[in-house]
């Protein structure tokens, strides 16, 4: 056990087991107290390595994370401080490991519940090296002004209220951390404040004791007093009584032992275990305080009367000329967190993304608004879900169903087309379905699919403009531009493309105007005057009857319907559509187990 | 059997808030399941049968016991005073010692009956099964302990060549005759320490080198088990010149239950104060007492120091409750819940100090529990620390009567006053 101060305003401390909060409220503390260096020099998170973010005042720092306890300690060889957030189930483990680093002086252990034959052979490996172990079951310790573990003395409110960011002269000890933080503001209230605090722990056995600080205490020259706080059970006050008897501490020490009440109950309540040795009365909280009374420490008849005594400790020492009441300094303030700032309304921030197609943030996604459980009630199928989130609204169904052929229709057009080919010859690669996927997707464009945008644009520009059939095509024809939604590879004018057929029969059954659609027909009328293979193909025929489900649907603008077709709403139809037969190709590809495909010699025509 | 080491009222309790789940009651188990643990460690032990009905009770005697003129019947409930214990059906003593063809009918009178002694309170505990051993015939009585040591970091043995009573009065009478040996925690114990106890112990007529390891299997089992007591009062010699654990304690670290899940699977709810039960449940830390002030208090230390000033002006706590240094909403109005369910809470003491609690998170725990329960007795609230106003302000609009109080002294004063009207 060190035999004076533990901490000082450079102690840097490694943390194990990250926990954001404790180590923000480390390094806000830090802040506070006008430290140079943050007092965490690297976090241990076993199996992780890098950086992690956090806030120093105003400024973010990365703190190393490392792997193991030995490459922290390698890493960061000042930083003597081992703060275990660990599990109780190895806390035990990762504690024995710290102590047995030269670099590390001091092991404080949070966790409760650490099994106490472990914790006996962390007590014994620290005697016998000379290290200190804080804990278990123990929120930590302070050193006003200099450095904190973890979440001692809660808050920022409750560290400035305490005025725990510049150092007083009141050495304080307790089991409890709970009670540290109700005696840290009754200190602060009644006294210049803390110098040293030191919770324990609740632990039977504890890796330091209330003696052992106590004893450090009188050796630091800037306490002046010693506040203890004890409680019923277990021995320890008895080795500060016995340090009292034996004139080891000089400085005045104000003690009392929580727990008289435990003497009331008529049924003998078993609190928890006995480990020592000695009659009941000895461990009672009654049979303390009058022990630390006798051995001449200053002790009050009741809890009540604690705060009374430690003013009255204080006041004689002030008079004594022993204290000069310091100047009080203002701590900084710590710039308040943007999310609590936002929550409490105090500033606003500017957005960076805006979103209006759906939310997740409810009790179940919206889409457009509908939740997800609507869409199941009510039956939606996937172009209600299409109309939703790309329309943002919900079109009737008969469009609805339109959008659901046009996708069935599009979904595959065997594997000899481009985008179906790059598809194989990248599944054949070796390559993931994404890939094999994309490798397809990105073949769609002015050539192969990505016509029914454009077919859109120039039918409803020459609809709409009032061209003649003739006008339009000779216009098109002039300008040196094909007529997009014309013209097939195979299909011709006695032979029409069965898919063409299907569309146009379900929206002349079901479309209240079809205007676009006749305009598109009167148009290939003409081109196959001019040539039997100048048929509406199946982009011409989505394109044409797109336009009339926007326009005769009634749900949408004219401007709105000008942004569709400009924004080129129609081509997501085909790569949504192609996607489902892209994939499909992929899987045949990877389940024949296809070896990697390679063109043929005889193919290609070599040539200068 | 009960040793005063029951009665040292000491500290396992939780503190510092919880940061972790933990068990957080003390395991006590019956003395048929002790004494089964130590046979399969090899431990000398008195035959016995644990029996929970009459037929069994036939059965037992018949087979097991067929020899015997006389046996000991014993109630198995976990509380001490067995003895001097009477049922509430009017038979006095939960332990006596009867001839083999009486057994049957002196069961009869204990099992499925309630004990109450003098540490069960008044409304006893059941009693489900009864513990036949044979009556054995005993030449010396000794007294072995094994605790974990705050002086040498490390076990303690503690050994004493006379037994029989307490360990406090066996140190009045004989200082002299009690000798303690440490065990390295490191090394384990060596044939030297076991000799040494057995030295100290000083058997007259068993075998030295058997008492050796004796001494050494109940190390193991101490150890293995993860125990922090293990008592052996007596440990005696029969007159067929063996060592036996004529009765014993054993008290395991509740720490430790993740790793001894055996020894925890022995649990008996059926003897545990049923609002202890439902706390656990919760997680919360409580301990069941008999007052009339139901206190919620977060932090062990702060909840002592509430009972202690709750006590100093004439009250009695009705229960030990600490909700934890980060206890949650549901956490308060489970917490609720059970205060208000015990008839004899006449009122209720809410005595936070948010360090890293927040107030509001409390003051919105109480509000919600009021929607689910009945409140039915005063409430006395003493909020203090970080976010104090929020707290207040929930308290305040939510239109509950509760009484406010400033500080502790103040809360438990006013507490004591509700409580007596």
């Amino acid at each position: 056990m060190a035999t004076g101060q533990l901490f000082s305003r450079t102690t840097q401390a490694l943390f194990y087991n990250y926990k954001q909060l404790p180590i923000q409220r480390m390094l806000d503390f830090d802040f506070l107290c006008g430290r140079e260096t943050p007092s965490v020099a690297g976090i241990i998170n076993p199996g992780a390595e890098g950086f992690q973010k956090l806030f120093f005042g105003q400024e973010e720092i990365a703190i190393p994370v490392h792997s193991t306890i030995e490459a922290a300690c390698t890493a960061h060889p000042t930083a003597d401080v081992f703060i275990n957030f660990a599990s109780f189930r190895s806390a035990a483990a990762s504690s024995m490991a710290a102590l047995k680093q030269p670099t590390i002086r001091v092991v404080a252990i949070i966790a409760e519940g650490v099994p106490m034959s472990d914790t006996k052979q962390l007590i014994a490996y620290a005697r016998s090296n000379k290290k200190v172990v804080i804990g278990p079951a123990t929120v930590g310790g302070i050193q006003a002004g200099a450095f904190k573990i973890g979440d001692t003395a809660g808050t920022i409110d409750n560290i400035v209220q305490c005025k725990l960011y510049r150092p007083g002269s009141v050495g304080f000890v307790s089991k409890s951390g709970g009670m540290s933080n109700e005696m840290y503001n009754t200190i602060a209230r009644v006294t210049d404040g803390i110098y040293e605090g030191i919770a324990i722990g609740g632990d039977v056995f504890p890796g330091s004791t209330l003696s052992d600080h106590i004893l450090r205490f009188n050796n630091i020259p800037q306490v002046k007093m010693m506040v203890v706080l004890g409680e019923l059970g277990g021995r320890d006050e008895y080795s500060l009584v016995e340090a009292l008897k034996q004139g080891k501490v000089n400085k005045p020490v104000v003690a009392w032992v929580c727990g008289t009440c435990a003497r009331l109950f008529k049924s003998e309540v078993q609190f928890g275990h006995a480990g020592a040795k000695s009659g009941g009365e000895m461990e009672s909280a009654q049979g303390k305080n009058q022990a630390l009374r006798d051995a001449g420490a200053i002790v009050p008849t009741s809890y009540e009367a604690f705060e009374a005594m430690i003013k009255e400790t204080f006041d004689k020492l002030v008079e004594q000329g022993k204290i000069t009441p310091l100047k009080e300094v203002m701590p900084p303030q710590i710039p308040e967190d943007l999310n609590s700032a936002i929550k409490s309304g105090k500033v606003r921030a500017p957005t960076h993304i805006i979103s209006t197609i759906s939310d997740d943030r409810g009790e179940e996604p919206c889409y457009a608004g509908v939740p997800m459980s609507s869409i199941v009630e009510r039956g939606y199928g996937v172009g209600d879900v299409i109309s939703l989130l790309w329309f943002k609204r919900s079109l009737p169904r008969y469009c609805t169903h339109f959008i659901e052929i046009c996708i069935m229709l599009c979904a595959d057009h065997g594997p000899c087309v481009s985008g179906a080919h790059n598809t194989i010859v990248t599944a054949r690669a070796g390559k993931d379905l994404v890939s094999s996927l994309v490798s397809g997707l990105l073949t769609i464009g002015p050539r192969f699919g990505g016509a029914i945008d454009d077919a859109a644009r120039y039918f409803k520009d020459a609809y709409d403009r009032g061209l003649t059939p003739y006008e339009f095509v000779e216009g098109m024809k002039k300008k040196g531009i094909r007529v997009p939604g014309i013209g097939h590879r195979i299909k011709r004018g006695d032979n029409r493309d069965k898919r063409v057929e299907l569309l146009q029969r379900f929206a002349r059954t079901h479309f209240p105007s079809v205007k676009y659609m006749e305009y598109a027909i009167q148009v290939e009328t003409y081109t196959l005057s001019k040539a039997n293979n100048l048929v509406l193909n199946v982009d011409g025929a989505i394109g044409s009857l797109f336009l009339d489900l926007l326009a005769g649907s009634g749900m949408f603008s004219k401007q709105e319907i000008d942004e569709i077709v400009e924004i080129g709403y129609l081509n997501g139809l085909f790569v949504l559509a192609r996607s489902i037969g892209l994939i499909g190709h992929t899987f045949d590809q990877k389940r024949l187990k296809q070896p990697l495909y390679r063109h043929p010699w005889e193919d290609v025509l070599y040539t200068k | 059997m009960r040793g005063l080491m029951n009665k040292l009222v000491s500290r396992s309790l939780s503190v510092a808030g919880k940061w972790q789940q933990q068990q957080l009651r003390r395991l006590n188990i019956h003395e048929y399941q002790g004494a089964d643990l130590m046979n399969k460690y090899g431990i000398n032990v008195p035959k016995g049968v644990a029996v929970s009905s009459i037929d069994e009770v036939k059965e037992a005697v018949k087979s097991a016991f067929p020899n015997e003129n006389e046996l000991v019947v014993k109630s198995q409930i976990l509380a001490g005073g067995r003895g001097l214990g009477t049922f509430q059906n009017g038979f006095k003593g939960g332990v006596h010692i009867v001839k083999a063809d009486q057994v049957e009918d002196i069961a009869g009178k204990m099992l499925g009956q309630i004990l109450v002694t003098k540490q069960t309170g008044p409304q006893g505990k059941v009693v489900s099964k009864v513990y036949l051993c044979e009556k054995l015939s005993l030449v010396n009585e000794m007294y072995f302990a094994i605790t974990l040591d705050r002086k040498t970091a490390g076990p303690l043995i503690i050994a004493c060549s006379k037994g029989g009573t307490s360990i406090e009065d066996l140190a009045e009478k004989y200082p002299d005759m009690i000798i303690k040996v440490p065990v390295d925690v490191f090394k384990g114990i060596t044939d030297e320490d076991a000799a040494m106890v057995v030295d100290g112990l000083a058997p007259k007529v068993a075998d030295r080198n058997d008492s050796i390891e004796q001494v050494k299997k109940l190390y193991k089992l101490f150890c293995e088990r993860d125990c922090t007591l293990l008592e052996i009062n007596p440990l005696a010699e029969t007159s067929s010149n063996q060592l036996v654990a004529a009765d014993a304690k054993l008290n395991f670290d509740d720490n430790a239950a993740f790793r001894q899940k055996e020894i925890f699977a022995l649990r008996d709810p059926s003897q545990e104060d049923p609002r202890e039960v439902a706390a656990a449940k919760a997680d919360l830390n409580y301990i069941g007492l008999d007052g009339e002030i139901g206190c919620m208090v977060n932090g062990a230390g702060l909840a002592m120091a509430t009972m202690d000033i709750i006590k100093l002006h004439g009250g009695t706590p009705a229960n030990f409750l600490d909700v934890g240094g980060n206890a949650s909403e549901g956490q308060v109005v489970e917490a609720f819940k059970i205060l208000t369910s015990d008839d004899k809470v006449k009122a209720i003491l809410v005595n936070i100090f948010g360090g890293i609690m927040k107030c509001d998170v409390i003051a919105s725990g109480i509000v919600n529990a009021a929607k689910q329960v009945a409140l039915k007795v005063p409430v006395v609230v003493r909020l203090e620390g970080t976010n104090v106003d929020q707290g207040k302000r929930i308290l305040k609009e939510s239109g509950m009567t509760l009484i406010t109080a400033e500080d502790l002294d103040d809360a438990a004063e006013k507490a004591v006053k509700a409580a007596s009207k």
